[in-house]
Parts: C-alpha cells; sequence; structure tokens
C-alpha cells in the first residue's frame, strides 16, 4: 500500500477511535451500546501498535533483525526452537491470558464502565504492553534467562534475592485470591461443585489415556475430555436436582475452602502427567474457545450497556471494594492494564522460542494488547447487567442481608432500582438457588455470558448451560493454576530456603519436598480461609492486596528495564518505563499505605484492627462476628494483612532504590554496561 | 513453491501443536535429522515424559498467570 493512503487510513481510524471514547466518555444519562466501547478499544489498540510499538522498537530498543536469538543459537528441538511470529503470538497470549482480566474489569464496574475503560486502554499501551514487550527483549538478549536472573545480573545479587522474596508473595497472594474466586462460585451450588469435582476424574482418565493408552495423543485426549466435560456440565442439573446427590453437593465456603487447601497439597504432589498436565491442556484449549465464543458473542448481539458511565460508588464508599477512584481503581483492574506477573512469562518460555528479535514486537506488545481486549470484554459482559443484579451479586452479605427482600431494599437505597423477583428470576434463569453476594467476578461475568449467549442463541433455556459453562471454565482454569502454582511455589520456597540450609533444595528429597510444599499450601490457604470467613467476603480485602502486590512486581520490572536502557546507554528514550514506573508507584504506594493508615476501618487494616480490640475490650461483640474469639481473629488477621502490605511497600521501595543505584552507575560510566550475551555468528 | 496437501496439513499441524505448547515429536525427530544424524533420538515416549518433566518438574515451567 503507498505511504500517503496508509497515513490517510491511519488518521481515519484514529478520527473514529476518538468519535468512540468521546461517546463512551461524555454520554449522560442514557444507555449506550457495547460497539461503541470496543470500536474505542480497537482503534486504540491499531494506533498504538502501528505508531508507539514502532517507535519503542526502532528507537528505544533498536530491534536488530539480523542479531541471532536464543532460540536460533542454541535451537534443541525441545526448549529453545525457532517459531513462526503468529503462533508464538498465541503461544504468548495463551500462557499470558488467565482468570485476573476477567475478574479485575467485573469488580471495577462497581464505579461504572467509563473509569474502568480508560484505564485499561492508557494502562495497557503505556505500562502494560511496554512492559511485557521490553522484557521479552531484555530476556532474549540475554539467553531467554528469567526475570529474577536478570536482575541479579543487572542490579546485583540483593536486590535478586528481595526480588525473589517478592515474587514469592505474589504467588501466595495469587492462589489464595484465586482461590477464593472458586470458594464464593461453588458455595452452596452443587450443579457447579459436581462439574468441578466430575473434572478430576476426567483429568485422571486423560492423563491414563496419554501416558498408556495412547501415548502423546493431545488432540484426541482433549476431545475426549471436553465431550466428557460438557455431559458433566448437561446432568449436573439432573444431580444438583436429586433428592440424596443434590444436598450433599452442597458445601458451605468453609468445607470448599478445606475440600480445596487438601485438593491443592494433594494434587501438587502427585507425578504431573496423572492430573496436572492433561487439565492443563484442556483448560487452555477451552480458554481460547471461551474468549473467541465470547467475543463473538459481543459482537452479533451488541447488547447495551446498564450500568452508568460513573456511579456515586467513585467517592469510596462502594460494596464491592471499598476505597477512593484513586487509587483503588487502578489496583483493582489490574491484569488488563499491566500486570507484573507477565514479566515472569516473557522471560519463561516465549523468549526462547523467538525466531528474530523483531518479532518481540508483535508478540510483546500485540499479546498484551489482546489481552486488554479480554478484560474490556469481562467489562462489558459485567456492565451489560442490571446494575441492581450486579451489586446483589457482588456486595458481601454484611450490607445486603441474606434474603432478596432485604437485598433488594438495600440495593435501591443506593439508587439503583431492583425488585425481590428480579433477582430470584435471575438466580432460576441460571440454575441457581440463590444469586445474592457471589462477589469474585467469576459468577458475575457468568451471568453476563449467559444473558449473551442465550440472546445470540435466542433461548432464555440455555442461560443455566452457559452460566455453568463459564463458571467450569474459570474453575478449571483456577484448579490448574492452583496446582501449577503451589509446585512452582515449592521450588521458590526450597531455593530460598536452601540459601540457610542447603539440603533444603534438594528437589528430589521427600522431606524437603514435603516441608516445602506444606509451608507453600499452609500459607495460601491461611489467607483463603480467613478470606471466607472474613465478615467483609474476602475479595473485598484480598483483592486489594492482590492488585498492590501484582503492580508492584509489574513496578520491579518495570524498573529493571530502564537500568537496562541506561546500561544500554539509550537514557534520552528511558522516559518510556520512567513514566509507567512513577504512575505505578505512585498508585502502590499510595494505596499500600491506605491499606494500612487510612482512618476509615473500611479500608484501613490498622483502623480496623483497633475498631475491633476497642470493642473487646468493652466485650462488644460487632457485626458479623458472633463471639469474642471471632474477634480476636479478625484482630490478628488485620495485623497479618498490614504486616503483608507493609512488606510490599518495603520491597518495591528498596527495589526503587536499587534502581536508582544501578541507573546512576550506568549514567556515569562512560561504556555500554548492559550483560547482553553476543552470540558468534 | 507449491506445497502438496500432506505437507500442508503437517504444517500447520506442527503450528497448532506449537500453539498449545504440546511436544511435537515429529518436528523434534526432523530437528534430530537435521543437526545431529548420528547421535541416537529419545523414543515416542521417552520423548513425551521428557518434555512432561521439562514442563511442570522444575519450577520453570508450568508458571500460569494470574
Amino acid at each position: 500500500m503507498n505511504k500517503s493512503l496508509q497515513y490517510v487510513m491511519f488518521a481515519a481510524i484514529a478520527v473514529l477511535g476518538a468519535v468512540a471514547i468521546g461517546v463512551v466518555a461524555l454520554n449522560r444519562g442514557e444507555t449506550i451500546n457495547a460497539v461503541w466501547i470496543l470500536t474505542a478499544a480497537l482503534c486504540t489498540f491499531v494506533i498504538a501498535y502501528r505508531f508507539y510499538s514502532l517507535f519503542i522498537a526502532t528507537k528505544v530498543l533498536g530491534l536488530d533483525p539480523d542479531r541471532r536469538t536464543p532460540a536460533v543459537e542454541r535451537n534443541d528441538g525441545l526448549d529453545y526452537v525457532p517459531t513462526n511470529k503468529y503462533i508464538l503470538y498465541g503461544h504468548h497470549f495463551a500462557a499470558i491470558a488467565g482468570a485476573g482480566p476477567l475478574v479485575g474489569p467485573v469488580l471495577a464496574s462497581q464505579m461504572g464502565f467509563l473509569p474502568g475503560t480508560l484505564w485499561i486502554l492508557v494502562g495497557v499501551v503505556f505500562a502494560g504492553a511496554v512492559q511485557d514487550f521490553m522484557v521479552l527483549f531484555i530476556s532474549s538478549r540475554r539467553d531467554g534467562r528469567s526475570l529474577g536472573d536478570i536482575i541479579k545480573s543487572e542490579l546485583g545479587p540483593i536486590p535478586g534475592t528481595i526480588a525473589s522474596i517478592g515474587v514469592l508473595l505474589i504467588m501466595i497472594i495469587i492462589l489464595a485470591v484465586l482461590a477464593l474466586v472458586v470458594v464464593k462460585a461453588l458455595a452452596e451450588s452443587p450443579w457447579g461443585t459436581f462439574t468441578l469435582i466430575a473434572t478430576i476424574p476426567i483429568a485422571i482418565l486423560m492423563g491414563v489415556y496419554l501416558r498408556f493408552i495412547r501415548p502423546g495423543r493431545v488432540a484426541e485426549m482433549s476431545i475426549i475430555g471436553f465431550v466428557l466435560l460438557m455431559l458433566a456440565i448437561i446432568y449436573g442439573e439432573n444431580v444438583a436436582a436429586h433428592p440424596t446427590w443434590g444436598p450433599a453437593l452442597t458445601f458451605p465456603g468453609t468445607t470448599l475452602a478445606l475440600m480445596l487447601i487438601g485438593y491443592g497439597f494433594v494434587a501438587s504432589v502427585l507425578p504431573v502427567w496423572f492430573l496436572l498436565a492433561p487439565r492443563d491442556y484442556l483448560s487452555t484449549f477451552l480458554k481460547v474457545g471461551f474468549v473467541a465464543v465470547l467475543a463473538v458473542g459481543i459482537l452479533v448481539v451488541r447488547p447495551d450497556l446498564q450500568m452508568p458511565g460513573l456511579t456515586k460508588f467513585i467517592d469510596g464508599t462502594g460494596p464491592v471494594f471499598a476505597g477512593a477512584l484513586f487509587p483503588f481503581l487502578f489496583i483493582t483492574i489490574a491484569c488488563g492494564a499491566v500486570s507484573g506477573f507477565h514479566a515472569l512469562i516473557s522471560s519463561g518460555t516465549t523468549p526462547k522460542m523467538l525466531e528474530n528479535e523483531t518479532h518481540a514486537r508483535f508478540i510483546g506488545y500485540g499479546g498484551m494488547l489482546t489481552e486488554a481486549f479480554v478484560a474490556i470484554m469481562a467489562l462489558i459482559s459485567a456492565c451489560i447487567l442490571n446494575p441492581g443484579v450486579f451489586f446483589a451479586m457482588n456486595a458481601p452479605a454484611s450490607a445486603l442481608g441474606t434474603t432478596v427482600e432485604q437485598a433488594s431494599q438495600v440495593i435501591s437505597g443506593w439508587g439503583f432500582a431492583i425488585t425481590p423477583e428480579i433477582l430470584t428470576m435471575t438466580a432460576a434463569d441460571v440454575g441457581e438457588s440463590s444469586i445474592l453476594s457471589r462477589a469474585g467476578g467469576a459468577p458475575t461475568l457468568a451471568v453476563g455470558m449467559a444473558q449473551i449467549m442465550s440472546e445470540l442463541f435466542g433461548s432464555r433455556a440455555t442461560m443455566a448451560f452457559w452460566y455453568h459453562f463459564a463458571i467450569l471454565f474459570e474453575a478449571l482454569f483456577i484448579l490448574t493454576a492452583i496446582d501449577a502454582g503451589t509446585r512452582v511455589g515449592r521450588f521458590m520456597i526450597q531455593d530460598l530456603l536452601g540459601g540457610f540450609y542447603a539440603p533444603m533444595r534438594e528437589t528430589r528429597s521427600w522431606a524437603s519436598n514435603l516441608v516445602a510444599t506444606t509451608l507453600c499450601v499452609g500459607m495460601w490457604g491461611y489467607i483463603l480461609y480467613q478470606g471466607v470467613i472474613d465478615p467483609y467476603g474476602g475479595i473485598n480485602t484480598l483483592w486489594p492486596l492482590f492488585g498492590i502486590s501484582n503492580q508492584m512486581l509489574a513496578a520491579i520490572a518495570l524498573t529493571t528495564a530502564t537500568v537496562v536502557l541506561f546500561k544500554m546507554k539509550r537514557e534520552r528514550y528511558a522516559w518510556v518505563t520512567i513514566v509507567p514506573t512513577t504512575w505505578l508507584l505512585i498508585c502502590t504506594l499510595t494505596a499500600g499505605l491506605q491499606k494500612l493508615f487510612h482512618p476509615d476501618p473500611r479500608i484501613g487494616f490498622l483502623a480496623h484492627a483497633e475498631k475491633f480490640t476497642e470493642a473487646i475490650a468493652q466485650n462488644q461483640v460487632l457485626a458479623p462476628a458472633k463471639d469474642i474469639a471471632t474477634m480476636n481473629r479478625v484482630v490478628f488477621n488485620d495485623y497479618l494483612n498490614s504486616g503483608l502490605c507493609a512488606l510490599f511497600v518495603l520491597v518495591v521501595l528498596s527495589m526503587i532504590g536499587f534502581g536508582l543505584v544501578s541507573a546512576w552507575r550506568a549514567y556515569v560510566s562512560p561504556r555500554i554496561t548492559a550483560r547482553e550475551v553476543v552470540y558468534a555468528t | 513453491m507449491r506445497r502438496d496437501w500432506p505437507t500442508r496439513w503437517r504444517t500447520w499441524r506442527s503450528g497448532f501443536r506449537r500453539l498449545f505448547a504440546i511436544p511435537d515429536y515429529d518436528a523434534y525427530l526432523e530437528h534430530c535429522r537435521r543437526i545431529h544424524p548420528e547421535a541416537p533420538a529419545m523414543s515416542h515416549e521417552e520423548f513425551f515424559r521428557h518434555r512432561l518433566e521439562q514442563r511442570y518438574g522444575n519450577g520453570s515451567g508450568g508458571m500460569r498467570c494470574c
């Protein structure tokens, strides 16, 4: 295409995008169509990819098409394999996309669709995609080494150790929060519980098939597994309605939490071929399929958004999560806008498969844009719901009460008119006994998706199927994450403890294995359990902690990228990473300090602890706690959460300190000091 | 270059496998034949066990994002 025509085309896209953003941002009072948000997002992505990522590729990093990549140099047909650009893009996307971008935007919808949409678009373009792209580039110039190794060699061993402790803490929090999402989705839901339990024998069957019956036939095995899974969803309705099986599979949250903790322990010590590997494939297929189906559904149905652009909860009084728009919106939506966890993937398998360095732009930057698109779709799914239904599902029981009558009264009082009949009917439509206080994002997204899909197929009767399909998809995905994450956490603990007591590092030893696994499961299990019994519903407390830790990791990754730019003597472009790092620092530090010291007990952990301590001193029992023992536990957990929060703040501050020192040294040094690996050609 | 259907099928299948991180034995054999024709390659079963072990067994693999 000739150059001037190209510019006319991009100018047209830019204008269209600006119009769409204008419609989304300025429309007041009337409902707008989801297509406007999609258009705004897609135009922003195209322009950002075409211009900003090109600027980063050519000017900031100076990608070199003639430089040999680790995949080419070390091609072993196993880990290091030069891979087609488009295939590696898909591979990378499948690895970075998870439950995060589906949950955060749903929770953030309590402030309306506008703040979330804008933050996802701005965040991904200037922070998230930049981080993924640059870490991929940095790792591919260092033999495909991991973020931890890169920090060790570029910043020094002490920051390396601090960063690995930070990563371990994040793992623990993520596992606890993800498990909590499953508990919230499955509590008192025999249908959902049955399908999830059914995945275990299905996965074992698949594992045996893959190992002994037809070794290595993954596609065949996955088709069998998929069919069995669909049967489990369809017949789950009958099981749930069964007079003995229905009640037998109806569990309260606490029992489910204990079951998950036990499961996490057992699953992570079993051989991988037995349970983990087959289910991992199945959940990857489902994930990609789910995203595609949702995209088609939204494009074809083109639903109207029921949620207003801005709600009154931007002042921090919202029931879903506490805290004002700044900084808590930017903490709540982590994945989708910027996710520090991606730095671990971008320095994991992807750089070992990069065929040419120039592909890093499409795979790193483009892959993250795709994840932001998933986050936008999740936000749309939550905002097409009746706002009354949205708040009924996401506000804790301590705010709503436990009956539909109480709940609809409370929610109508917030200004979102809703009747008890609508709440009862929505629950019946999706085949559940109640939809009240199902925080955690997954059930809300599932109802939104069920609405879109049932409209797509023109039949309300399929809503229950789609609801449970969406729940199962997320739960399956999360179980895999718990299983794999506990293993990874175990290795991290063994590595860290090995520094003090060498035998702990022995990964083949059963004793050190069990000790590390118990520690890992014990830590996330404790946080999960306190979340389940938390009077505010757990998600309220834990999701901000997760957001803070994830953004903190992003700040660490971007600091590392900044240091590397200084070491490459490209400091005149370092604003590309300094600007997002600064923003993340402002957000995480403000949020972290508010979580610690905010005088409102709904936000500040210490204020909350103080409120409960005073009540205990006067022998008062504060609702929703029922006795003094529970009150004491609440106080203890407040201090635990404050400790974690303070630790995150300290980790990020010290990393910034080390980053500044390293950047300064590189700046005054007359030579290029980046430690890149150059392969002989 | 015109390619026949079996070749196209193999290309697509191998792309699909790589996309979902499914171990690709054919590609591995091809690699071994080309690079080290003298060294013995792993058998089909050995290869799959080795890949699983690499993917989840050492703490680096199996990392899933939130």
